[in-house]
């Protein structure tokens, strides 16, 4: 009887530890939006945005994992002062990002986005960008270094450091 | 015997709490539309909030919001609200006034009296057609048109006194009203979804750049907001 009660104590304990232990990925992940498509149904998340980039060419650049039903989007949140003008980001607007092998993902927007003005006179522009299966993998598992975004004013660039390429990698994982 | 207590607490209870929901509702007093001779039933105008966290200090007002029924059709009028920055134009009287202001600073008060006619006649309007984006909390987003031409201002509020340092610039607060028809759809979404930002274009003339260009009137709201916006809508459906 005492063997099969320490049997049973063992077996709780290793469920326990193995439970602990096993914590999916996306436990850790944090969610500003968390909802049901209001016309389709489905799932949609939006990750908490992160900032990615260092200050060295460009300004920063924030970013966000999106899940909407089966589709995947890597969104990017720019900003520019008032005094630049608008900011739109024209349909099928293209993002370039240059990986550490030197390869090149291209990505391209669904819509135009125009930049909404802040009470503090900033632009700010939301854009989302739909991944397949080949570029999440890719972002994933390869380093971002540079990225490239088309916008009305010309393109903008921003370079992402060490820390930004893997929060960024952390906030993909997310979804 | 349960049944018939169920019944008895049911016949009580259920008409106070229907009444309950229709004393929320406050109306405008009726009108009717001289073309259609259609009964207009509008909600009283009720603040939406900005989130704290904005920076304006707990519970900022802004955009008063009403729902309107004209005849089954159903609206939702906003009030927008929007900050000038412009010169002041040389045709008005800056009146240079002696103050206790004037005593500590050893500055001149302005004073712009005529200041408000001239805004009265800038042509500002949210133009029939323009539209007022709807953010829903799944960033998505539904258009609502104006069904005419909203002239500005619908209220006007601004600094009496202000310092002699810049005194051919002034900043100004004015809002400008206008009604956005509702089709089933919309209805539905706003019914039932929650509404995270709103966003009207307003043109703008900066007299001091001396250019005209387009602000946008951004608001971010509360969940509490969203209850009002839904809330108004109930009362007219």
């Amino acid at each position: 009887m005492r063997t099969l009660g320490t049997r049973r104590t063992v077996t709780v304990l290793m469920v326990l530890a193995i439970s602990l232990t096993a914590v999916p990925a996306h436990a850790k992940c944090k969610f500003n939006v968390d909802t049901i498509h209001s016309r389709t149904g489905e799932k949609v998340l939006w990750t908490k945005w992160d900032t990615f980039t260092t200050v060295i060419i460009g300004g920063t650049v924030v970013g966000a994992g999106v899940s909407i039903g089966d589709m995947k989007y890597f969104a990017l949140r720019v900003d520019q002062g008032s005094g630049d003008g608008e900011l739109v980001i024209p349909e099928n607007g293209r993002l370039l990002i240059l990986m550490d092998d030197e390869s090149i993902l291209e990505l391209h927007t669904e819509e135009e986005v125009i930049g909404d003005r802040d009470p503090w006179h900033v632009v700010e522009a939301v854009v989302k960008f739909p991944l397949d299966a080949d570029t999440l993998n890719a972002l994933l598992t390869k380093r971002i270094m540079n990225i490239r975004l088309q916008t009305n004013g010309g393109d903008k660039d921003y370079k992402f450091g060490k820390k930004g390429a893997k929060k960024m990698q952390k906030v993909l994982a997310c979804i | 015997m349960k049944k018939l207590a169920f019944s008895i607490i049911a016949a009580f209870l259920l008409p106070s709490l229907t009444q309950a929901q229709a004393a929320e509702c406050t109306y405008e007093p009726e009108t009717v539309n001289p073309s259609t001779n259609a009964k207009i039933i509008s909600t009283a105008w009720e603040f939406i909030n900005q989130p704290d966290e904005l920076g304006f200090g707990p519970g900022t007002k802004i955009s008063p919001v009403q729902a309107i029924s004209d005849g089954g059709t159903i609206f939702l009028a906003f009030k927008h609200g929007v900050t000038h920055y412009h010169a002041i134009p040389p045709e008005f009287e800056i009146v240079l006034e002696e103050s206790d202001y004037k005593k500590k600073t050893g500055k001149f008060d302005l004073r712009l009296k005529p200041f408000v006619a001239n805004l009265e006649n800038r042509p500002y309007v949210i133009a029939k057609g323009s539209a007022l984006r709807i953010t829903l909390e799944d960033r998505t987003n539904l258009l609502l048109y104006s069904i005419e031409d909203f002239a500005y201002p619908a209220t006007v509020t601004m600094p009496q006194w202000e310092d002699n340092e810049r005194p051919d610039y002034r900043v100004t607060y004015s809002e400008v009203m206008a009604r956005y028809v509702l089709d089933d759809d919309a209805i539905a979404l706003l019914s039932n979804n929650r509404v995270v930002a709103l966003r009207q274009a307003l043109p703008d003339e900066d007299r001091y750049f001396g250019r005209r260009n387009l602000i946008w009137d951004d608001k971010i709201i509360t969940k509490k907001s969203m209850t009002t916006i839904q809330g108004a809508l109930k009362c007219v459906l």
